[in-house]
């Protein structure tokens, strides 16, 4: 059980004060993925920062597996780093050592001796997939190849809990995945806490089962993710949620203002199913209900998330206007949420 | 003796070679010591000007300033004149002030200093991230030391150290003109001041070997510990 009490944290500058944390109060229970999103200088690297030790918190109290790490120090203070892991948007691996020696520095870190480090080193090793990597150098790894070994260096003493700071923002969306599937992977087998910090939804409705929306230093939102999700509360939390799933790429804009130029009349839909309501034949319904409407299909997608799958669809309506209206009604009953993109 | 033209640097028989042998091993000798002594100091300097820089606490920042006062004036005073400076010094320390073993306090006190401070910027050149990932992971400030510090910035330190052994030999040869022996020594008393000139030029001849040698062996040394570039 992690438990952010009340905390604050405000770094001096130069003449001046910057309030990175505002009074934030997050639970994250054992076993849970708990994502906190936010854009950059939202404080959420700070406020993860508190968990290991990197940062103390100005006021209020951080609480890890039972210990309030600010009041920590020294040995003490070690010792329950040595049971928190970490992995970083840059990787952080030594150059200088090979795959095998990065993975076992932890362990010598803890005084394991050297049997039982090869031994720990090489399963983790072959747990995240580098398996015959043993002894090249980090500079001979792809960046995906890397995120791995950080992986098996923070899982080798154990720790109940894995903290990543926006360990997948420099990785391609291919690799980002792969990384997220590792992720999922480690909770599911070894039961870790993970707690994911990203300004990636994408990440978040990946992997996430909780999620937490930071703005300047507050927790604006939080709840499970399918919450967030389908009923976005903030702005900001409405801008990550769409920024995820409406048809952004220039490829889909440019094919709907071709759409748009072509039927004037018709108007532009945005349905987002979740739950249940993914898997019924919604469209169809509507379809029978109104004969003289014309639906058009324009793109579709199916977002599986930790708590249920989302799935979007935008389509083009076509008719008598009066009709179009009775139509997005009928979506409305049916509990789709709709957005007009454009309106003929 | 004829002193004048080029054919005067080419009068070998007049190289007196176990004379020439014998400073050659005492310019090694120095350089050697004295690199061994500055890569000590100038490693223990360098590590506290880089863990006692932007700390807060009145004595990090006393040691600070003290080391880099110390450092700044030493590496700013001319070699020839640190010799001079430092005779009594040197007369307290090693009990004379002639012979290669007289040289070695004033090479150390100069080069030290400027090794020291290619140390600490070789140290901040060290990514941050990386110290910190450690420093998570619960080691303690000798455990980064060395397992981060000293292991990530090793080709460069040996680089550094390359350069400075190449200077400590020419500071050698400056130290050997006022009596350090050695080659500058030997080129100065037997080469300059009795008119000779191949005992100057094979004296040149050697350092310059011995420079490429020590060039060379750094270089090897800095492609085998880099594993950056692979």
């Amino acid at each position: 059980m992690i438990k952010f009490k009340d905390v604050s944290k405000v770094f001096q500058l130069k003449g001046s004060q910057l309030k990175a944390v505002n009074d934030v109060n997050l639970t994250i229970d054992d076993g849970d993925i708990f994502g906190i999103i936010g854009y950059s200088g939202a404080g959420k690297s700070t406020l993860v920062r508190m968990l290991n030790g990197l940062e103390t918190p100005t006021t209020g109290s951080v609480e890890v597996h039972g210990h309030d790490i600010a009041k920590l120090s020294g040995r003490e203070l070690r010792d329950q780093q040595k049971q928190i892991g970490m992995i970083f948007q840059h990787f952080n691996l030594l150059w200088s050592r090979s795959i095998i020696d990065n993975v076992m520095l932890p362990l010598e870190l803890a005084h394991v001796d050297k049997a039982s480090r090869v031994a720990k080193a090489k399963k983790l090793i072959e747990l995240v997939g580098l398996k015959g990597r043993e002894n090249d150098y980090p500079s001979e790894l792809s960046g995906g190849q890397k995120q791995r070994v950080g992986i098996a260096r923070a899982l080798a003493n154990d720790p109940k809990l894995l903290i990543s700071d926006e360990a997948t923002s420099a990785l391609d969306p291919q690799t980002t995945d792969e990384i997220l599937e590792l992720l999922l992977k480690i909770n599911r087998e070894l039961g870790i806490t993970i707690v994911l910090i990203t300004h990636e939804m994408h990440a978040i409705r990946k992997v996430a089962k909780n999620v937490a929306v930071m703005q300047d230093g507050q927790v604006v939102e939080q709840g499970s993710v399918s919450e967030i999700f389908n009923h976005p509360q903030q702005a900001i939390t409405k801008r990550f949620v769409s920024e995820n799933d409406t048809p952004d790429s220039n490829d889909t804009m440019m094919a709907l203002d071709e759409l748009v130029e072509r039927y004037p009349n018709g108007s532009i839909i945005k349905l987002t199913f979740s739950g249940e309501r993914s898997q019924s034949p919604v469209v169809s319904q509507v379809a029978k209900q109104r004969p003289n409407l014309e639906i058009n299909i324009i793109e579709g997608s199916l977002h599986p998330t930790q708590t249920g799958t989302i799935g979007v669809l935008v389509i083009q309506l076509l008719g008598d206007a009066d009709e179009q209206k009775k139509a997005l009604q009928d979506f409305k009953t049916l509990k789709v949420e709709t957005e007009v993109i454009s309106r003929g | 003796m004829d002193n004048q033209g080029l054919s005067s640097y080419f009068q070998f028989k007049n190289v007196n070679w176990p004379n020439m042998w014998s400073a050659t091993w005492e310019t090694i000798w120095m350089t050697l010591v004295a690199m061994i002594l500055v890569a000590v100091i100038g490693i223990a300097l360098g590590l506290i000007l880089f863990e006692t820089r932007n700390k807060n606490g009145f004595w990090y920042r006393l040691l600070n300033l003290v080391v880099s006062v110390l450092v700044n004036i030493f590496r700013s005073i001319p070699y020839i004149i640190l010799i001079v400076l430092l005779l009594p010094i040197t007369k307290n320390i090693v009990g004379t002030i002639i012979g290669p073993t007289a040289a070695i306090p004033s090479l150390v006190i100069s080069a030290a200093p400027f090794y020291a401070r290619m140390v600490e910027s070789n140290f901040h050149e060290i990514d941050n991230g990386v110290i910190e990932a450690v420093k998570s992971m619960g080691a303690t400030n000798w455990e980064i030391i060395w397992k981060v510090l000293i292991p990530e910035s090793t080709p460069a330190l040996i680089a550094g150290a390359t350069v400075t052994t190449i200077s400590l030999i020419s500071y050698t040869a400056m130290a050997g003109a006022i009596g350090a022996g050695g080659l500058g020594n030997l080129a100065y008393l037997d080469g300059f001041q009795s008119n000779n000139n191949s005992i100057t030029l094979v004296a040149t001849v050697i350092i310059l070997i011995f420079v490429f040698i020590v060039q060379y062996i750094g270089d090897a040394f800095v492609k085998g510990t880099d594993k950056r570039g692979l």
